[in-house]
């Protein structure tokens, strides 16, 4: 096959099937990547990947749950944000806990009394409203990452095409500046032999020169 | 404000390159691509809040 016919042939690429080739299954990567951001690009072989991923949209998570001191993440009471909620249930298992904790159901992570919450003088109280930005901050930020990590768990599930695709160009690309060096060493020795005339041939007429190029030659002076 | 504004570049940061990590892997276009993306994210969503402010202002 010559280099121009590799250029042109179509990239076949089914990062899935790769995926199951290397022992992985794609709905169980899918499943971990929206269970913990990252831990499906993990299992999935892209460790790397998996662990910024984890790192970024993790941290913006527990950023976001941070500033609000958990109020970010509640379906109950008036603290309750049902339509951020669908978006930070992208993030899986970090949701659950948070709205465990929410519900008072985990010990020791809650630093406001169930029953202060559902009170209405919680919510006049000047600590609860110096508090409302840090709050709209911590919902952007949950749910953007709820939201990101719904992309990277479809991305896990799918096998990672993108990086599956830039490494198989950059393959192709390397197969291709092979097979041109090579074509190029095949055709040095051709050339020389080619070029170099066989013994007992007549001399090469000299080229004309560069000046009297297309020019007729010029008559002798007389003497 | 500054907070504000701390929140939407980090924001906006954090998404574009999970975005381009998906796309791009790590390789040499990452950090390229991510700027050009961060730069459109940053740019647009300014240029739009801004021109929402002008029309507030002016209607």
């Amino acid at each position: 096959m010559s280099g121009s016919e590799a250029k042109d042939e179509p990239l076949v690429l089914d990062a899935q099937q790769a995926m199951r080739d290397r022992g992985r299954i794609p709905e169980v990567a899918g499943a971990l990547g929206w269970l913990v951001p990252g831990l499906g690009h993990v299992y999935g072989g892209f460790p790397k990947k998996g662990l910024v991923s984890m790192v970024l949209v993790l941290g913006m998570y527990l950023l976001g749950l941070g500033l609000s001191r958990g109020d970010a993440v509640a379906l109950h009471g008036d603290l309750a944000h049902p339509i951020a909620f669908v978006a930070q249930v992208g993030a899986g298992l970090p949701t659950g806990l948070a709205y465990l904790r929410s519900r008072g159901k985990l010990p020791g992570f809650r630093d406001v009394p169930a029953e202060d919450v559902e009170s209405e003088e919680y919510f006049q109280s000047e600590e609860f409203i110096s508090r409302l930005p840090a709050v709209q901050t911590g919902l952007l930020f949950t749910m953007i990452a709820g939201l990101l990590n719904l992309l990277l768990a479809y991305d896990a599930f799918r096998g990672s095409p993108g990086a599956v695709a830039r490494h198989l160009e950059e393959a192709r690309l390397e197969l291709r500046v092979q097979r041109l060096r090579e074509e190029l060493a095949n055709l040095a020795p051709a050339e020389a032999a080619s070029e170099s005339p066989p013994e007992g041939a007549p001399a090469e007429e000299a080229a004309p020169s560069p000046a009297g190029a297309g020019e007729p030659p010029a008559p002798e002076e007389a003497p | 404000m500054i907070s504000t504004l701390l929140a939407f570049v980090g924001s906006c940061a954090v998404a574009s390159f999970v975005c381009t990590l998906i796309k791009e892997d790590f390789d040499k276009h990452l950090l390229l691509a991510w700027a050009r993306l961060f730069g459109l994210m940053v740019g647009g969503i300014g240029a739009f809040a801004l021109g929402v402010q002008l029309v507030t202002a002016l209607v």
